[in-house]
């Protein structure tokens, strides 16, 4: 394939048209897959990231385009890894520039907004809270290990991080989020909630 | 090394049980999941999961996939257009690694899903009103891709002159890249390989401090730490 010719390949002809189809037939399919068996994930680690609902999905679909731009380069086996470090650094890149954490400062209001934790959005919305009060370089192991169920070695290998800089990282964003957490259990208790048991 | 036990099932409180459960249960919606699809142009709104992309691929003869990448390109925000505006900015040095799936998302098919272009046409408008990504920053986004590509080729091929070369390209037409992390860690890399390890040294430190929380500063500090 001619270099430098990113939207300027001539079509092919016969036999190479049939065998071009054959072969976007195979990465079609193959995406598909791997966008079924993973976009869960990859949007749920970019909503952990304090994306809103649609900018992590906005950034789930670049992970996926730029996947599909690799697909060849993606070994059978190792889909996941490649989502999740490529969404790692989308989510990164995309905080940098626009978004970065929507979620309000003032935690105590943020509780009592927070009426009923029986309600999955109260709840997630306060866990989004506590995570953005913990480091975010150790959030991103917690939230890796405590939410998504990735082994150390796993984390390790997708953070380009030695395995025991990944058990402290978990060590101490344990710590920092149960700090916050207990802060806001107590002010849950003064507003009259069902805190801690 | 053994991992510790997930702190849902071990000692954690009932409050901590409870968002950790919420925030790990949590999933996008349909109507985002649809969106997400069609962007990706692996839309089969009704179909099953599984069999949705072979009946696509079955009623278009495989052109679907084939103009997949340059329709999603094109609907968020003309790839063509983008890419001959960037050709003039950047000469001709982009070269990219031409993986087929890139090629082949490349060829400028028409649209075979009219029904896709008018729901993207909806989403569209959607967007409009959502804090999301920049239609032109997802356009370059293949363009990035390649710049950076090249830049790696170009350092594992030991050139590491060549790869600054592009790094500078890459940093010139895009100064708030969304890989703009990755190439300034590829620069310290460049910089090292090229000899030039008080520099390389200096921007790996700034790199450091300017991005603690990025995923490449372990990697940028460890690459100034283990040289000897």
């Amino acid at each position: 394939m001619a270099r430098g010719s990113l939207f300027l390949v001539p079509v092919p002809k016969g036999g190479e048209a049939a065998e071009a189809a054959a072969r976007a037939a195979v990465h079609r399919t193959r995406l598909e897959r791997m966008f079924t068996a993973h976009h869960i994930l990859v949007w749920r680690i970019l909503r952990r990231r304090g994306l809103d609902p649609e900018t992590a999905a906005d950034a789930t679909q670049q992970t996926f385009l730029i996947a599909a731009e690799r697909l060849d380069d993606i070994a059978s086996g190792s889909e996941r890894a490649f989502l999740i470090g490529t969404a790692l650094r989308v989510g990164y890149a995309i905080g940098r520039k626009v978004l970065r954490w929507q979620l309000e400062d003032d935690m105590d209001q943020h509780v009592a907004n927070a009426r009923d934790l029986s309600d999955a959005q109260s709840a997630i919305e306060l866990c989004d809270l506590v995570l953005s009060k913990v480091d975010p370089a150790l959030a991103e192991v917690f939230v890796l290990f405590e939410l998504d169920g990735f082994s150390s070695i796993e984390i390790a290998k997708l953070l380009e991080i030695p395995v025991g800089t990944v058990a402290s990282r978990l060590r101490r964003a344990r710590e920092q989020f149960r700090a916050v957490a207990g802060r806001i259990d107590l002010a849950l208790q003064r507003e009259g909630q069902e805190g801690n048991g | 090394m053994m991992d510790p036990e997930r702190l849902k099932v071990s000692n954690a409180t009932k409050l901590e049980r409870r968002l950790l459960s919420a925030a790990g249960d949590e999933l996008p919606s349909s109507e985002l999941t649809a969106r997400m699809r069609q962007a990706i142009g692996i839309t089969a709104v009704g179909a099953g999961a599984g069999g949705s992309a072979l009946a696509a691929t079955t009623k278009t003869g495989g052109l679907a996939w084939i103009s997949a990448g340059l329709v999603t390109a094109a609907l968020v925000g003309g790839a063509v257009g983008i890419w001959s505006s960037y050709r003039r900015t950047t000469a001709a040095h982009v070269a990219p690694t031409a993986a087929p799936a890139q090629c082949m998302a490349s060829v400028p098919v028409p649209a075979e899903n009219p029904a896709a272009a008018s729901n993207t046409t909806r989403h569209e408008r959607r967007r409009a009103h959502a804090p999301a990504l920049a239609e032109t920053e997802r356009g370059d986004l293949r363009v990035e891709i390649a710049l950076v590509d090249e830049a790696r080729t170009a350092l594992r091929e030991q050139s590491p002159r060549r790869a600054l070369a592009l790094l500078h390209r890459y940093a010139l037409a895009y100064p708030q890249g969304t890989f703009g992390p990755e190439v300034e860690a590829l620069r310290v890399e460049a910089l090292d390989q090229s000899g030039e390890h008080r520099l390389a040294s200096s921007l790996a430190r700034t790199f450091v401090s300017q991005h603690p929380d990025s995923p490449l500063a372990e990697r940028v500090a460890r690459s100034i730490d283990d040289r000897p």
